[in-house]
């Protein structure tokens, strides 16, 4: 900004940014008001119900669909071959690496070959649900079915079954990530550990499963899709490409949104569905998930099995890295699937300045649902890798894993820093947040405690991790060389009505973050208004014009900047406007409260509201000024923030049934300045409790013949309340030097700091007792095998 | 999901309830709490032509104490049997089979009754059931019957049941003197049903000999049962520790053990002895 136009004291008492302000969406969410794709009724509205593959892997010899035209209630029936190319098309995808040899087509509804149990091969459309539920048993599909492969490693393996026969293998992609020579280093080295690690599927479970509600108007062939996603744009983008209607006259809209955790990024074929058949129908049409289909159909996150080896010198300085990844595609390429293991790798070192990397990645397809953005898509099996490493070598070693870690750190005056694996971090003090931890924790007295209580025979362990990661997805140019095929960049665009109130449209989609309050946080502030005259719209392409959508902790550091960016052109404007009203020099205006004064010692006044009515008047303008006061401002991030934290678990075993309590839970995260710190420590909750269900109870496998071992939350365990230790977070603040708020993005820290503690935790307890490895979930039957093998 | 198309019958009589059921015997399905039946209607599992909701039968409703235990009706709530002072008094087992069970939306609709005749393998009062010796008492048009609990589960999710009968109540005798009872169960993290629970009622005599024992298990084969081995080791023996290790070491013997992903069959015989020891230990906690 010029000081021509800039406020002279730019000065407010409404300090919201750093204030815990009740989150504006609770009453909404708290009092059943919300409304939800669900609540949303249209005239003549029919019901979509999906038949699925009951076979991992199949030719479809025939689909017969008389029957189930013939049922109460059903007006139709589609199967793929009921519709040409150009009125559904694949499905496209958000990142595709230059190195795959193109993916695989996936169609809405499966066209010769169904590829994993729970792919649509068709839908049956009713004026009821239970109608369209009913019916679908009457589609009777004749399949001959093919050799399956569901295991993550064997699928790469030579001779395995073929998930799509024109590529010759499952390895859709090897991905090389590293510098340096690692067989020489190692070859030199003190010390080489290796561990095999599995970081199992698990499911983003969120309350609200899918639903999709297609509304295609004949008389103007604009069609409108509601359904909760975390990206209105993209969904938009790529549905046009899919079904051939063009941007401009398809419009898509969030409601609210029950949960998302990445699972709600991207388009799913669905989607394409209710649209295709909407517009052959003439008439509204919902498809809403039922959870069973959720854990079939809705994507995935994580199933990576990695063999990762550290190198050390006698002090126990790493010296070189080397991992293998075999990370699980799926059966097709979903929206950022085959990303997600490349960034992964690139934070591979994580805190620890290691000079050497070699890293193989292998993105290989299977016959099971896809992969997916899951809350840390990436960080949280690269912290898992990294921090359950470290320890082995602490282990291997003998040198306390705290001080190991210590000697390892990337300094505060290495920043910005650029990793061996080709990430740049921008701040970072790991030796601060892990002293504030430790004190937290009271780290040396809990040791002497549980020193004490093994002496009784008690199974008891303490357990650390020290991450980083990456958020905001920032340096546009390095992203599109990996085939990063989103914008980077945020918009946001501020509209001060004519009697002062202010409309603030965003392009991100919040399923439950708070975004309607953190962002007007930051524009009440920037302008000097009192919060509720602020107003945030999101999620609604006709109403905001582009976004990138909420995903990779990104709202805060792009749209929480884009908006106070916008506002700061706002306050020039209305400064400028306000001098030229009370005649005087904008440098001699004091603005506070709402209100612009002459000097510093009040004279003539005018209110933020007064100049608002001037700009929307437009009578009396300074020279060139157009009237409205309206602005918009893009931010696009330079570079990634790197988020990092400290978190601590200390754990007991039931050494008679193997079952793990947590007794104490420490997180202190860094995610820069914090906006609304009651915001941030509901992320770190909520990401915590993710990374210990995944710690102990959730997995989703499937038996060797390509069946889901489970559909419901009877069998897949998210953790419940009382399951949960009590959280006691704490954070150091560290700015990001990357946007001009120093906010580095806080969604998903909880589930990247928490998986590796916990498991390192439980290690810590049994590897005293012989046990070498433990694979997560850490079921009480997994823990309790392993002591008994132990004990032989 | 939604269920299938149903009738739906709510008879005010056990008379009229009894008709609808032999009218409509091999398609009509009882609800009492409906916290079973629904979720499996729900998910399409069960798809009866007819539902008949026994709810408004208020004869089914009470607890009543008789000279020689209670008279429970099969209509009594899981929240209202647990919370029954008179009862728990007696057998602490109900109070601990009530900590655990389900939540308190299921508590607050979910019957004992329903729970008998449902016969869940993994239910929690069939076990409290077999161990308090409970007689079963249904009733239809052709009469009535009185079934002991040991002989009423039958196999997986299958009582001794006739299509055309209603299970009215339930006999719970009062406990001999010197009698302690206690319920420990490892539950699933994501069903909460149990992996493993043991309920154990021990009569002790004053010189410490156990007269009569009691050890019934659920979650760990196709129908709750009586673990027979520990029972024998602990009748007629002084219940010392030596006893109760013995009582544990054979809890699983002569039981087909069912296994599954989240606990395999070795596992689970292994936590057979875990609850029953610690069911043990928590009755042998209460005596005076």
């Amino acid at each position: 900004m010029s000081s021509t136009t800039a406020p002279a004291q730019p000065v407010t008492s409404r300090q919201y940014v750093g204030e815990s302000v009740p989150r504006r969406e609770d009453f909404r969410f708290l009092t059943g008001t919300g409304k939800f794709t669900e609540d949303i009724k249209l005239t003549g509205l029919v019901y979509a119900s999906v038949v699925r593959s009951t076979l991992a892997h199949a030719d479809i010899v025939s689909i017969n669909t008389d029957a189930a035209r013939a049922q109460p209630g059903v007006v139709a029936v589609f199967t793929a071959a009921d519709f040409g190319d150009d009125e559904v098309g694949t499905i496209p995808t958000d990142w595709t690496l230059p190195i795959m040899d193109g993916i695989p087509a996936r169609y809405p509804l499966a066209r010769e070959t169904v590829k994993y149990v729970g792919e649509g091969v068709a839908v049956v459309v009713a004026e009821t649900r239970a109608q369209a539920d009913d019916a679908i048993h009457f589609v009777d599909v004749e399949y001959v079915e093919r050799p399956a492969v569901v295991d993550t490693e064997g699928a790469a393996r030579e001779g395995a079954p073929l998930v799509h026969e024109h590529y010759e293998r499952n390895t859709s992609y090897l991905w090389h990530l590293g510098t340096g020579d690692w067989e020489a280093v190692a070859a030199a080295a003190d010390h080489v550990i290796d561990v095999r690690l599995v970081n199992q599927r698990v499911h983003a479970s969120s309350l609200e499963a899918r639903v999709s509600l297609a509304d295609y108007q004949v008389g103007t062939g604009t069609l409108t899709l509601y359904l909760g996603t975390q990206n209105v744009h993209v969904v938009r983008r790529n549905l046009s490409i899919a079904i051939g209607i063009p941007e401009n006259r398809i419009r898509v809209v969030t409601p609210a949104v029950g949960g998302a955790f990445g699972s709600k990024l991207c388009l799913y074929p669905e989607d394409v569905i209710v649209s295709a058949v909407s517009r052959r129908l003439g008439r509204p049409v919902r498809w809403a998930e039922t959870r069973a289909e959720h854990f079939t159909g809705t994507s995935g996150g994580r199933d990576h099995v990695e063999y990762v080896s550290l190198a050390a010198d006698d002090q126990g300085k790493i010296l070189a890295l080397k991992v293998t990844t075999y990370a699980n595609l799926g059966a097709y390429v979903s929206g950022m699937g085959a990303g997600i293991p490349v960034v992964a790798g690139m934070v591979f070192p994580g805190v620890y300045d290691i000079a050497v990397a070699d890293v193989d990645i292998h993105g290989v397809f299977t016959n099971t649902s896809t992969t997916e953005t899951y809350r840390g898509a990436g960080r949280p099996e690269a912290a898992y890798l990294i921090e359950r490493a470290v320890d082995e070598l602490a282990a291997k070693t003998g040198i306390d894993r705290v001080e190991l870690r210590r000697r390892n750190f990337i300094q505060p005056h290495q920043f910005p820093y650029s990793n061996a694996t080709g990430m740049t971090y921008d701040s970072g003090d790991y030796e601060r947040a892990l002293d504030k931890a430790l004190d937290m924790v009271g780290w040396d007295a809990l040791l002497a405690e549980q020193e004490a209580a093994r002496t009784q025979g008690r199974i008891v362990g303490l357990g650390l991790s020290v991450y980083t990661e990456f958020c905001g997805f920032g340096d546009a140019f390095q992203l599109q060389l990996v085939g990063f095929d989103r914008a980077t960049w945020e918009q946001s665009v501020i509209t001060v009505t004519r009697t002062g109130s202010v409309i603030v449209q965003v392009g991100i989609d919040a399923a439950g973050q708070g975004h309607e309050t953190s962002i007007a946080q930051i524009v009440a502030t920037e302008l000097g208004l009192d919060i509720d005259d602020v107003e945030v719209l999101q999620g609604d392409t006709d109403i905001v014009h582009f976004g990138t959508g909420t995903f990779n902790s990104r709202s805060m550091s792009s749209a929480g900047t884009s908006a106070a960016l916008a506002a700061r052109k706002i306050m020039a404007k209305a400064t400028r406007l306000a001098a030229h009203l009370l005649d005087a020099d904008v440098d001699d205006l004091v603005y506070q409260d709402g209100v612009f004064t002459v000097g510093p010692d009040g004279g003539r006044q005018l209110s933020f509201e007064d100049v608002a009515v001037e700009a929307w008047r437009g009578v009396d303008l300074p020279e060139g000024m157009e009237p409205t006061l309206k602005e918009m401002a893009v931010f696009d991030p330079p570079a990634f923030t790197s988020p990092f934290g400290v978190h601590v678990a200390a754990v007991e075993v039931d050494p008679d049934t193997g079952a793990i309590t947590i007794d104490r839970y420490i997180a202190v995260d860094d995610c820069g300045n914090l906006i609304n710190p009651q915001l941030v420590d509901g992320q770190i909750h909520g990401g915590v409790a993710q990374g210990i269900g995944q710690a102990l109870y959730e997995g989703l496998s499937w038996d060797e013949d390509g069946q889901p071992t489970a559909a419901s939350f009877m069998q897949y365990a998210v953790p419940r309340a009382h399951q949960l230790p009590r959280l006691e977070t704490g954070h150091t603040v560290t700015p990001s030097p990357v946007n001009p708020l120093g906010v580095k993005g806080v969604g998903e820290s909880g589930a990247i700091g928490s998986q590796p503690a916990v498991v390192n935790a439980v290690m810590d307890a049994v590897r005293r007792l012989g046990v070498d490895n433990l694979d997560m979930p850490l079921t009480p039957a997994k823990v309790w095998t392993a002591l008994q093998e132990a004990a032989k | 999901m939604i269920p299938s198309t149903f009738a739906y019958a709510a008879p005010e009589t056990l008379h009229d309830a009894m008709s609808i059921l032999a009218a409509n015997a091999d398609e009509t399905k009882i609800m009492a709490g409906g916290q079973s039946l629904i979720p499996l209607l729900k998910l399409r599992l069960a798809g009866p032509a007819v539902v008949m909701d026994i709810s408004r039968l208020a004869d089914l409703r009470g607890i009543e104490e008789t000279p020689s235990g209670f008279r429970i009706g099969a209509l009594v709530t899981h929240e209202r049997l647990i919370n029954d002072g008179a009862v728990t008094r007696r057998w602490s087992i109900v109070e601990d089979a009530g900590e655990d069970l389900a939540d308190p939306l299921v508590r607050n609709l979910g019957t004992f009754g329903g729970s008998l005749a449902h016969a869940d393998p993994a239910g929690d009062w069939p076990a409290v059931a077999l161990a308090t010796d409970v007689v079963v008492h249904v009733q239809s048009l052709r009469g009535a019957r009185e079934i002991p609990i040991e002989d009423f589960f039958t196999y997986l999710f299958t009582a001794d049941l006739a299509d055309d009968e209603i299970l009215t109540h339930v006999d719970l005798p009062k406990p001999a003197p010197g009698t302690v009872t206690a319920y420990v169960k490892i539950a699933h993290p994501a069903s909460g049903y149990a992996v493993a629970a043991a309920g154990v009622r021990l009569t002790i005599d004053a010189g410490g000999t156990c007269r009569a024992a009691r050890v019934a298990l659920t979650g760990v084969a196709t129908t709750p049962l009586r673990a027979a081995e520990a029972e024998r080791a602990l009748e007629g023996a002084v219940i010392d520790d030596a006893a109760v290790r013995r009582a544990v070491e054979c809890a699983a013997d002569g039981i087909d053990v069912m296994g599954d992903t989240y606990a395999p069959v070795d596992y689970r015989r292994h936590l057979i002895g875990v609850v029953t020891g610690r069911a043990i230990q928590r009755a042998l906690g209460r005596r005076p």
